[in-house]
């Protein structure tokens, strides 16, 4: 009785749940902008080897947030991540302009995956504070996002360490959710 | 064969962290790192390794030695550095133990060792594709040395340190500063070579290019005429046998004097090295004052 109480309640009030995936290359910043989307503050981190999971509350939106780790050979597991995800952060080092093409591949073996065929994809330019770092046109250019086909993504410039453009890019994360399953 | 294995990342990290001076952490001592900065060639520990992180790509550059795919490029730069090599430079402008990381690899000087690594491995990778093919065949046991040449053929050059420890000396700093007796010992001889510097180092790795090219050349074609001679004009003449004595006798005196002639080249580079690098410590000692 009272599960369902709650769930009654939840649908009335939009209380919704999402699976998301944080990814990208190593040292592009996922640990980094999972807890300052969680705590709010910027927390020392060491490479990801494995994953971190956390739950954001934004928007009457319960996010479940997976950070995987991002380096070479550990990037074969992020597919055991993939079923019953709803959207993916993909996260750009900007000033990695050395490896953004490994970052492009990496981001279209992504959406070729069948089990992530219905998530939308989020980008975030990220270290914008670094010098030398591509703005959002020119990621966009560099990750071709004009090739994106029958999905919804959106681009965001951030900076993780100052927590500049994180909360919007999460406001087009709820909105997209909502409107789409609603 | 030749270029697998320097571009087999198992074969040359197993290769380099037998080496003591890999066994540690650049910056915190703490044993056996997996982690490294590609940028400077240097070995660390997770923890310093998300320092290095934090820096950005433009600064340093981290790879994990084992979760990581390697370029050659980038195995060559590890060869090429090493964590001793970098102590040495960083000591020699005054950069002692346990500074700051973030102005360490900031400074002038890590600026500067970056592009000497970069410039070398540049160097050496073109060379390589210039080369191609003739290098494969030699012998394979040439190939451990050339990547090792940094620290083997240091011995060789042993007439430039001590100009290049006086003037790097006058830095205040460097001369309160010793080499770590727990950090030199397990290599003893060698190292004595390796507190050279970075005058002698950029040489080395001109001689052995020297190296590369004389050897199939002295050594192969010489002892083939040898051979020959004994199998062929044993019992004929005896004249035959005078002949390819002066032969050799000429083409060694040909080659002493190419030796010679690529010395004295030598140097001559390394003159106008060490007068460009002593008057950046002077800039930079001027820098300070300031």
């Amino acid at each position: 009785m009272g599960i369902l109480f709650t769930r009654m309640f939840s649908s009335v009030f939009g209380n919704k749940e999402a699976r998301i995936l944080v990814l990208g290359l190593d040292n592009a910043g996922k640990t980094t902008i999972l807890y300052r989307l969680q705590m709010g503050e910027v927390v020392s981190t060491i490479p990801t080897i494995g994953f971190n999971v956390e739950t954001v509350q934004y928007n009457n939106i319960k996010f479940q947030v997976w950070d995987l780790g991002g380096q070479t050979s550990i990037r074969p597991y992020w597919r055991c991540y993939f079923p019953n995800t709803q959207a993916v952060i993909y996260v750009v080092d900007s000033s990695d302009t050395d490896r953004i093409g490994v970052a492009k591949e990496e981001f279209h073996a992504i959406l070729e995956e069948e089990e992530l065929k219905g998530a939308v994809v989020l980008i975030f330019a990220n270290k914008q504070d670094l010098p030398g770092a591509l703005d959002d046109a020119a990621v966009t250019e560099a990750l071709e996002l004009h090739k994106i086909k029958s999905r919804q993504w959106a681009i965001f410039k951030t900076c993780a360490v100052k927590g500049e453009g994180l909360f919007e890019g999460l406001d087009w994360l709820s909105n997209t959710l909502k409107s789409g399953s609603g | 064969m030749a270029s697998d294995n320097l571009t087999d990342k198992t074969i040359v990290f197993r290769k380099l962290k037998s080496k003591s001076e890999n066994k540690v952490c650049f910056d915190c001592s703490a044993k056996n790192p997996t982690w490294a900065s590609v940028t400077y060639g240097i070995f660390l520990c997770i923890d310093c390794s998300a320092t290095h992180r934090n820096l950005g790509v433009h600064i340093s550059f981290v790879r994990s030695t084992n979760l990581d795919s390697w370029s050659p490029e980038q195995l060559r730069t590890m060869m090429f550095g090493g964590n001793n090599r970098a102590q040495v430079f960083f000591k020699q402008h005054g950069w002692t133990d346990g500074g700051k990381i973030e102005a360490k690899y900031t400074s002038r000087a890590a600026d500067l060792y970056r592009q000497i690594l970069a410039k070398e491995v540049a160097k050496a990778i073109a060379e390589e594709a210039t080369v191609g093919l003739p290098s494969s065949p030699v012998a394979p046991s040439q190939l451990p040395e050339a990547a090792s040449n940094g620290v083997a053929s240091y011995a060789a050059k042993e007439e430039l340190p001590p100009k290049d420890t006086t003037s790097a000396t006058s830095s205040p700093k460097a001369s309160t500063t010793v080499v770590p007796s727990t950090f030199k010992r397990p290599l003893g001889a060698k190292r004595t070579g390796k507190t050279g510097g970075l005058g002698a180092r950029k040489i080395t790795s001109k001689a052995t290019v020297n190296l590369y090219e004389q050897k199939p050349e002295e050594v192969a074609p010489g002892s083939a005429s040898i051979s020959s001679a004994d199998f062929f004009g044993h019992d004929q003449d005896d004249s035959n046998v005078d002949i390819t004595a002066s032969d050799l006798i000429n083409r060694l005196s040909f080659q002493a004097q190419q030796d010679i002639s690529s010395i004295v080249n030598i140097a001559g580079e390394t003159k106008k090295k060490l007068g460009t690098l002593a008057s950046g410590i002077f800039s930079d000692l001027q820098d300070r004052m300031l």
